[in-house]
């Protein structure tokens, strides 16, 4: 495929899945320097997101979430993002569903959705962005309004196959001892 | 003790039998007597040889010196010369010469090196106020005093309840086995005393070696096990068999505190509880180390000064999970023992004044553009709460939080301390009457804006299933009117369910649901 097909191909997914969202100049100007490789839609897991990858992304460290294949780190100038690595498109649904009840105690907040392919969406795109993508379930909370860009950023760096290797190994006490920890993509494991 | 010039000549005897050789200038008269003939308890009774064979009602020279003495913990021997003038040496045990000194010894040899621990012959050659040749001398035991570990033990509560620590930043979570704190050494690399360091003020993480806080409930009696070093730059200890006991103020020795033994460690129990409130105390125990002669005289040899930061807490930790994390963190306690300083160990109490300092002291701002927390999620469900403690602590997400934040916050707080706390939900899509949100200074019922006066949900806290609500997301209006203005500033700390839902929604029939801990990271 030719390079100039290719992004005509790109722009018309991201057109249909983005184009609802309100679009701030920041998230405008990171469409336009949107990646060559983002992902396409998938009916098989996503690994999730190389935890190297994340410096790159404009992200500190993570905090990963003990018995859960979920992870939260700080956004460079204020926010955070949440990845949750869900084991199927299915349940990761539902999950996204009670999350974005629970993403704002507000009633009836002046959330926009969008849904398609697997992909679906709820927020604002300013601020505060929640976004499944099949098994994968972000969450962005972004200060400086870039909400939106981070999400599509974060999207595009998604895997199939986690790199080698283990992100950190513990050794859990609770009731016995057991090894556990994180893999590359921050998905938790643990052994008896 | 008196020394008679024929035991002298026994003793000169004996030793050349052995092969002993006198020191290079050193006349034969000042060979010693045999140690082991000595009884330490009696070492400091004065010993003299008068050669003219005169008595002491005419003032023979005097040499006094305590038996026993630690050249680092308590400074030099004092060398006191009464009743004339001398020249003083010290010998070793052998008859070796260890050093000239005047009125004092530092425990050095000649060339400046320390002499290793045990028993020198301390002897003053010269002349009494007569003009007349004298000499006395005194068995003296150089020794090395000090505490190079100490541990920290309850007994389940009977009298000490000891309440873990954890610092997350390298997951260490305290051991009761394992020493609080220790010295590598026990000299400087300088060859000066060694001292034991401050409490450790990092709260994220315990670097090795550091003097780790203690946190007990606070009417717990702490017990403390000592152990002695005997290894250093002085050689052993130089202590078994000497008498040398110990004691701290304030504390009674339960066992191990007479006649010292580094194989022996010294168990200690505090005799008053830590306090009698919630709050930080700091405190120096003077470990001091002394011998009490027969004939009930005390010498005292030196005082070692172990710093020890005390977390008193109102009970053990209250979170119904378990794992290293749902301990007590001194990221966490510390702070909040030092905002509650002096407060009255209640449960009650505690929490209404953890709610008063995180709505007024935390710095945290209700978020009024989403209600979004930044420091909890729930996972599958609103029973399921996770909340980041350690990112809340270094506040890596800002100061803009909701109310499931505040509920986690407070939750954290509380049970590290013992005051045990669950959050609850207020469900479900209510109308708002007046609310003053955390870090907000006006009230209002719309805090979301003009289009924002309703709660989808809120987090609060309670320990017996909505009966009573703390919250510290928010305070309510608690006047006759909580609908309209003016409003009456009523912070929520410990009120009734139904008169908490009364005050905070103006319609929507909310209700209480679900009664948690949820998960700590």
């Amino acid at each position: 495929m030719s390079r100039f097909l290719f992004i005509v191909e790109l722009c018309m997914y991201l057109g249909f899945f983005l184009l609802p969202l309100p679009r701030p100049a920041h998230a405008q100007a990171a469409e336009q320097q949107a990646p060559e490789s983002a992902p396409t839609p998938r009916s098989t897991p996503w690994a999730g997101l190389p935890l190297t990858s994340l410096s790159s992304l404009g992200l500190g460290t993570p905090t990963l979430f003990r018995g859960e294949s979920t992870w939260q780190a700080p956004i460079t100038g204020g926010g955070f993002v949440r990845l949750s690595i869900l084991p199927d498109p299915g349940s990761a649904e539902r999950e996204f569903s009670f999350q974005a009840d629970a993403a704002t105690a507000m009633a009836a907040p002046p959330f926009q959705v969008w849904e398609r392919d697997g992909v679906e969406a709820r927020g604002d795109g300013i601020g505060l962005l929640l976004l499944r993508d099949h098994n994968v379930i972000i969450v962005v909370r972004h200060q400086q309004g870039g909400a939106f860009s981070m999400a599509e950023a974060l999207r595009a760096a998604l895997v199939t196959e986690a790199p080698s290797g283990t992100w950190k190994t513990l050794q859990e006490r609770q009731g016995g001892e057991q090894r556990a920890g994180w893999d590359s993509c921050g998905r938790w494991w643990a052994v008896p | 003790m008196r020394t008679s010039t024929s035991m002298l000549l026994v003793v000169v005897l004996a030793l050349a039998s052995c092969g002993y050789t006198a020191s290079p200038g050193s006349p034969s008269s000042h060979l010693p007597s045999s140690p082991d003939s000595e009884d330490t308890s009696s070492a400091a009774d004065t010993q003299q040889n008068v050669d003219s064979g005169q008595g002491q009602e005419d003032l023979p020279l005097d040499l006094v010196v305590a038996p026993v003495f630690d050249p680092l913990l308590g400074g030099p021997l004092e060398i006191t010369v009464l009743q004339g003038s001398a020249d003083v040496t010290v010998w070793d045990e052998k008859g070796g010469f260890v050093a000239s000194v005047t009125d004092s010894w530092d425990g050095r040899t000649a060339s400046g090196e320390p002499a290793p621990t045990g028993r020198y012959l301390v002897r003053a050659d010269g002349a009494d106020y007569m003009s007349r040749d004298e000499w006395d001398q005194e068995w003296v035991d150089l020794v090395r005093c000090g505490v190079t570990s100490a541990l920290a033990e309850g007994d389940g509560g009977k009298t000490a309840f000891r309440v873990p620590l954890y610092w997350y930043e390298n997951e260490y979570l305290q051991d009761e086995a394992q020493p609080f704190v220790s010295l590598e050494f026990m000299e400087a690399p300088d060859g000066s005393l060694a001292l034991f360091p401050s409490p450790n003020e990092d709260l994220a993480s315990l670097p090795p070696g550091a003097n780790q806080p203690l946190a007990f409930t606070w009417d717990s009696r702490p017990i403390l096990t000592l152990w002695l070093g005997d290894d250093g730059i002085f050689g052993s200890s130089g202590l078994p068999g000497l008498g040398i006991q110990v004691q701290v103020p304030g504390w009674t020795v339960l066992s191990g505190g007479t006649d010292l033994d580094p194989g022996v460690p010294i168990v200690i129990q505090a005799d008053e509880p830590v306090s009698d409130a919630l709050g930080v105390i700091d405190e120096d125990l003077l470990i001091g180390f002394f011998l009490e002669s027969n004939g009930g005289t005390v010498y005292e040899i030196g005082t070692q000064v172990l710093p020890v930061r005390w977390y008193s807490t109102l009970g053990a930790t209250t979170f119904d999970n378990t794992g290293d994390q749902y301990n007590a963190w001194p990221a966490f306690v510390e702070p909040a023992l030092q905002a509650l300083e002096g407060l009255e160990p209640d449960t009650d109490s505690v929490l209404s004044a953890l709610v008063e300092w995180v709505f007024y002291e935390s710095d945290l701002v209700y978020d009024t553009t989403y209600g979004a927390s930044a420091y909890s999620s729930y996972r599958g469900g609103w029973g399921n709460a996770t909340f980041l403690g350690s990112d809340f602590v270094e506040r890596r997400y800002g100061d803009v939080v909701n109310c499931s934040d505040c509920a986690g916050i407070l939750l954290t707080y509380a049970n590290m301390l013992g005051a045990r706390l669950d959050y609850t939900m207020v469900f479900r899509n209510f109308a708002l009457n007046y609310i003053l949100a955390i870090g907000i200074e006006e009230f209002t019922h719309c805090p979301f804006g003009p289009w924002g006066c309703s709660f989808s949900y809120h987090a609060v806290n309670t320990y017996d299933s909505g009966e009573n609500i703390f919250d510290s997301t928010l305070a309510l209006d608690g006047d006759e009117d909580p609908g309209t203005e003016p409003c009456e500033t009523l912070l929520v700390r410990k009120i009734p369910g139904e008169e908490y839902l009364d005050r905070l929604a103006m319609n929507g029939n909310p209700y209480f649901q679900y009664e948690a801990q949820g998960t700590l990271q």
